[in-house]
């Protein structure tokens, strides 16, 4: 019995060690193999996989040295994701990267310092004034290059414009008003223009309202000199008043749009339901193969009494502060951002490419494209919005989705909003020191 | 010589002793040899995050601000119970649980009973039945909003064609109708798991009790109360425990429908900790109401199994 038990012993014993001696040698052959360097790429974004594939393939059969693994990364959960693959020591060597999220990755110390290479290579130059601000929004060094710029722009129906007998978009606020009234017809579920109060960019659209009352801070910030929010502005107040008013008084936004998503902003205004919508530029393919490449029409949002001022953002490259492989990184993004290549991908989205050597291409010659460029031309009017303080993610997509939902459902004043806003601005800003 | 004569009666018991040890790690030891991997996995597995978080909750970490983590001791709890915000979570949490539970529990049984009978297609509907079951959370969120939207909506399309309203019914901006939207959406997702679980405890059930009662002259209802619910009870406590704590902890639908809206009407906690961690990146405060959370769920569990015991002694 006791023999037996030795021999089964032995046996399991004997089978563990020869597991393990065949995986440590299976290791060492890895180890040992030589070959193109590997860099794994992620893409957090919803849009544009495809194109960044294509991108990957045709580089890695050129630079046969350099092999591009991209890694798509859920948009919805990219936060989380990346955050945990970073502090794990598990992130992509080099990855797509939002503005939103920039700041606090870099003040997290995930993402490499590009600034010497962006200079030395001569992309600063290149690339377009707005978007190099995006880069450098953290200690004024660049810590992303972008590949797409889009300014937060104005959209509309032509079709139901001509059966309202409006002929051309409106051009300041009071213009804006009326030409939402004519668009609205309850009877016919149509109305004239989406006040966005749900999750996802709805701080552009009333905060557009206030600047263009109020005007910006310092830098075209949203803060004065002495670092204080200038958004609680009686200006900005009467501003964010005749946006609520809209949803309120005039009754030219669908009721549901208090809480409605930026998704359901795009389903309405593809259902011929909407006259007007806000939003950024990539938005242009969806809603074009939503109501016709002919009946969209794009325009600069309307000015205020304080003049004209647009909210725009933009996706960048980033390196993995931690990455082996910075170099072969490096040489990627290069290539992506070459400006036959940057216009290549933009033109798959929709979206205006970051080098502006790319804006000669036929396709940006196109009518719909004309006021989005034109609003990045216009850098005096770019606002600089405060996504380079850490804590912004939760402050648009959260604090001041939950504020405006309060403000047009009348459970609080233009007032009261616009304080507990600024407030909450300041309170970002003295937290990032 | 003498001390080799000496030693040898004393070697012995040594020698002796010694075997026994040997003999006892090998009939000791190498069981625990065996299960030391899947123990160490689930020291890594559970153990080693359960700490880590409660190491977290003491301390002010917060990686996006790019400041070094301190020890704060229970600053973070006492922060927890001052935060208007926790509390106003914590009644959505719970709005939330008995909204969903209760209506899915009645539905799951209506569904078992029905399914218990035995008819023509029984096969067919149950799997139709019990489909929803397989459908994820988000898929099932997706569905149920545009099904709800206050613009585009089939149910309001529905609504109009049959002349019950003049205008399309905005569901997302008012508390309480955004609250029966996440609930007919969690109801319809949610039924199925309670229907699986109490068919088969009534599938456990022995027909002679049946017949006996109907002996005795019990009606349908008598038989229900007085036959059937006694022997689904566990089956019933079990699942709407599990739903329960499931539900509490359940994210997915919930975002999908409402973002925690409107106005923050329907953040349930783990909604506000996701808001707190990942995107206000306090992730010290973020293990703090975790664990406030988890301990708020075990107390709950507790309470529950201890009450079902009570109403269950003579």
């Amino acid at each position: 019995m006791a023999n037996a038990f030795r021999s089964h012993r032995r046996r399991v014993l004997g089978t563990l060690a020869a597991t393990a001696a065949l995986s440590w040698m299976g290791t060492s052959r890895v180890h040992a193999q030589s070959g193109p360097t590997k860099i794994t790429f992620g893409w957090p974004f919803a849009n544009g996989a495809q194109g960044i594939e294509e991108l990957a393939k045709l580089f890695s059969e050129e630079r046969k040295a350099i092999q591009v693994e991209v890694q798509v990364i859920p948009q919805a959960q990219v936060i989380p994701r990346l955050t945990t693959a970073f502090t794990g020591g598990q992130a992509p060597d080099c990855m797509g990267m939002s503005d939103a999220w920039l700041a606090q990755f870099v003040k997290a110390g995930w993402l490499d310092n590009l600034e010497s290479q962006v200079r030395a290579s001569g992309l600063d130059n290149q690339i377009v004034p707005a978007s190099m601000a995006i880069a450098r929004m953290v200690n004024n060094q660049a810590h992303y290059v972008g590949f797409i710029v889009e300014p937060y722009a104005l959209y509309y129906n032509k079709r139901l414009f001509a059966d309202a007998g409006v002929s051309v978009p409106p051009r300041d606020v009071d213009e804006f008003r009326n030409v939402a009234l004519k668009l609205t017809d309850r009877a016919k579920n149509r109305f004239g223009y989406y006040v966005l109060g749900g999750s996802g960019w709805q701080f552009q659209q009333w905060a557009t309202w206030m600047v263009n009352h109020g005007g910006v801070g310092v830098n075209n910030t949203l803060y004065d000199a002495q670092g204080n929010c200038v958004l609680a502005g009686p200006k900005h107040v009467e501003g964010l008043a005749k946006w609520v008013a809209l949803y309120q008084q005039d009754k030219v936004s669908p009721p549901a749009s208090a809480t409605g998503t930026f998704q359901d902003q795009t389903n309405a205004f593809n259902a011929n339901q909407l006259g007007m919508v806000m939003g950024w530029g990539a938005y242009l393919t969806t809603l074009a193969a939503g109501i016709g490449e002919d009946n969209l029409g794009t325009a600069m949002p309307p000015a205020g009494p304080a003049g004209q001022f647009f909210f725009y953002g933009g996706n960048g490259f980033a390196i993995n502060a931690a990455s082996k492989h910075k170099d072969a990184c490096w040489e990627f993004i290069r290539f992506m951002l070459k400006p036959e290549h940057n216009a290549r991908w933009n033109q798959q989205y929709g979206a205006i490419p970051a080098v502006q050597s790319a804006w000669s291409a036929d396709w940006l010659k196109a009518p719909k494209y004309q006021a989005p460029l034109e609003m990045l031309r216009r850098t005096p009017s770019l606002v600089n919005n405060p996504r380079y303080l850490p804590g912004y993610a939760s402050f648009q997509i959260q604090f001041a989705a939950e504020q405006i939902q309060k403000t047009l459902l009348g459970r609080q004043t233009p007032q009261e909003h616009a304080k507990v806003v600024a407030d909450a601005l300041n309170e970002l800003r003295i937290k990032a020191g | 010589m003498m001390r080799t004569a000496a030693a040898v009666p004393a070697d012995v018991p040594a020698l002796a002793r010694r075997r026994r040890w040997r003999s006892l790690l090998q009939r000791e030891a190498f069981p625990w040899l065996l299960v030391a991997p899947v123990a160490i996995l689930v020291a890594i597995g559970v153990l080693f995050p359960l700490v880590y978080v409660l190491l977290l909750g003491s301390e002010d970490y917060s990686p996006y601000l790019g400041k070094p983590s301190q020890w704060v001791g229970l600053a973070n709890y006492a922060r927890v119970f001052a935060d208007p915000s926790f509390w106003n979570a914590l009644v959505a949490s719970v709005i939330w649980v008995v909204g969903s539970v209760v209506p899915q529990f009645l539905l799951g049984l209506g569904m078992a009973l029905v399914l218990n009978e035995t008819f023509r297609g029984r096969g067919i509907v149950r799997t139709i039945i019990l489909a929803p079951w397989a459908v994820s959370g988000v898929v099932t969120g997706f569905i149920w909003l545009w099904l709800f939207d206050g613009t585009i909506g089939v149910i309001n399309d529905l609504l109009m064609k049959a002349g019950a309203v003049d205008a399309p019914v905005p569901w997302g901006i008012f508390t309480e109708t955004t609250w029966a939207m996440v609930f007919v959406a969690n109801a319809w997702r949610g039924a199925p798991f309670f229907a699986i679980v109490i068919l088969a405890a009534l599938q456990s059930i022995d027909p002679a009790l049946y017949e006996a009662a109907s002996i005795d002259g019990a009606t349908r209802w008598q038989k229900f109360r007085f036959v059937t619910l006694p022997l689904i009870n566990n089956a019933i406590v079990i699942s709407t425990l599990l739903r329960a704590l499931w539900t509490f902890n359940f994210i997915d639908l919930l975002w999908m429908m409402t973002r925690g809206g409107p106005a923050g009407a329907t953040t349930t906690l783990p909604i506000y900790i996701f808001d707190v961690v990942y995107q206000k990146g306090e992730f010290g405060y973020g293990a703090a109401l975790s664990v406030v959370l988890c301990v708020l769920l075990i107390t709950f569990s507790a309470a529950y199994w201890q009450l079902n015991r009570m109403s269950r002694l003579p």
